[in-house]
């Protein structure tokens, strides 16, 4: 009897262990992780550095609501890779710093510092939709290189996927994640010099460009501007280039600032 | 004794293909309207994207893939590019909230000579969007399913309608105009009766709508030209 008492006591203690171990294993992990083309895009020619804090850089969203079932959600990895792979595309020189410090040794012409505000998720029992979606609200801010700052904007991301048989919950959300890591990519590349106080600070910075170019014509080699004779027509200001809509293909291949932002603005206003 | 084994072998055999050759039924309807002649010379491809911009529904991407590869089967074969890769190519233009809507938006796109190589280099003729989803419009019916000491048993009978609705829009790339749309209607039921074990008597709504727009779809462009 004494043996049999033992024997329930232990297979009562395993038990208990049985069932708190599949009670934690209730929590779901999803660490992002997907493919983010290069954009269709002329980079600008900036020379841009940017700042991940390590917040941003290993975000996980924890569910804390006990209602929801358990979530961990770690997306820091996958949005340092959109946000390098969509900067590569719209500047010609991307570079990494660990803080907004501006450096005499490596000067640069901005620095971009992204924040992440807010995460939020739906799952289709929650919604009685058959759809998985993501809500990402980005927090950016600009700095020129001095470190002030230049402007700074809310970007909002969106992405669902639907439910499919034997597509497991994880799967689910990893692809609306993909899907809303592309939308804030893809509105902050469409964007990006429709914010004011950035068109402000690159007709200003044209400008300066523009004396410095005539002061001294090595500094085009230098920094990465283009380096032909057609060099004086980027001269002309932007206002004065844009209001010439019939010219967008061929002041599409003239590698300039002027004409850069012209693309990018006649293509933005077809949105 | 020796002859009766192989005649309930062949019994069992018999209802088991007999059950998986049966499944719901399905009912599809095709409607098209054409406005023009569409050649599609040989060579020459079409994309086939899904669009995403609905609130409460997606176009599914696996219905989006089984049009494509459904277009590109048969003597009337077509060059199908996968959505995917299109898409991923052109980032950030056809995203679901940057895709052009229009035709018009379309043709200011293809300004950007970015753009339009890419268009070129995969020699597209037309451009296919799909908009629609298909759902579970009603459900009834309860199986109740018990573990005993011989073994688990289902009793019941469970039963569901599924309803897919797709319309494709086509453009042509090179007059910048949309060309036509092919819609499919398709409705069908699912039946799950148990008695022991559940017999599922599927119908595949979804992929009967795509079977049936991709073939309406093959006979839409006429024959490439080897």
């Amino acid at each position: 009897m004494k043996i049999d008492s033992i024997t329930i006591t232990k297979l009562a203690q395993t038990l208990l262990i049985l069932i708190c171990s599949t009670l934690l294993g209730c929590t779901t992990r999803v660490v992002v992780n997907g493919y983010f083309p290069a954009p269709v895009v002329e980079p600008l020619p900036l020379t841009v550095s940017v700042v991940y804090h390590p917040d941003f850089a290993h975000y996980r969203y924890i569910e804390q609501d006990e209602q929801r079932e358990e979530k961990e959600i770690s997306m820091g990895k996958a949005q340092v890779e959109l946000f390098n792979t969509v900067l590569t595309g719209m500047f010609e020189h991307v570079v990494y710093s660990d803080a907004v410090t501006p450096s005499n040794d490596n000067p640069v012409d901005m620095f971009f510092y992204p924040l992440i505000d807010e995460f939020q998720y739906n799952m289709p029992v929650e919604t009685k939709i058959n759809m998985f979606e993501v809500w990402i609200k980005y927090h950016l801010k600009v700095f020129d290189g001095q470190g002030n700052i230049i402007a700074d904007w809310i970007q909002t991301a969106y992405g669902k996927t639907p439910t499919a048989m034997f597509k497991s919950k994880e799967r689910a959300l990893n692809e609306a994640m993909i899907v809303a890591l592309r939308d804030v990519g893809a509105g902050f590349i469409l964007r990006f010099n429709h914010v004011p106080e950035i068109q402000q600070w690159l007709k200003q910075h044209q400008q300066l460009s523009a004396q410095h170019i005539i002061k001294n014509p090595l500094h085009n080699v230098a920094h990465g501007m283009a380096h032909n004779t057609t060099e004086n027509t980027a001269l002309s200001t932007t206002n004065e280039t844009v209001n010439t809509a019939s010219n967008v293909d061929s002041a599409v291949s003239t590698p300039t600032l002027s004409t850069k932002l012209l693309t990018l603005s006649t293509l933005r206003s077809t949105k | 004794m020796n002859q009766v084994f192989p005649s309930k072998y062949c019994a069992t055999m018999f209802m088991v293909l007999l059950l998986l050759s049966v499944s719901g039924c399905t009912t599809v309807t095709i409607d098209q309207v054409k406005v023009t002649e569409s050649d599609l010379l040989h060579g020459e491809s079409v994309v086939v994207i899904g669009r995403r911009t609905g609130s409460d529904y997606e176009t599914e991407p696996e219905l989006i893939s089984c049009v494509g590869k459904n277009l590109a089967k048969g003597h009337k074969g077509i060059n199908v590019i996968p959505e995917a890769e299109f898409v991923d190519k052109l980032y950030p233009w056809f995203e679901a909230r940057t895709a052009p809507s229009h035709i018009k938006d379309l043709h200011r796109l293809l300004r950007y000579d970015k753009v339009q190589k890419i268009f070129n280099d995969y020699n597209v003729h037309y451009i296919i969007w799909i908009d629609g989803n298909t759902e579970k419009t009603r459900s009834s019916g309860s199986i109740s399913c018990s573990i005993s000491t011989v073994g688990i048993s289902c009793f019941g009978f469970g039963t569901w309608d599924n309803q897919s609705q797709y319309e494709a829009s086509i453009w042509d790339y090179q007059t910048k105009l949309q060309i036509g749309k092919v819609s499919s209607f398709a409705e069908g039921t699912s039946y799950v009766p148990a008695i022991v074990i559940p017999i599922p008597l599927i119908a595949t709504v979804q992929t009967d709508a795509c079977k049936a727009m991709a073939l309406q779809l093959q006979t839409f462009f006429n024959s490439p030209q080897p």
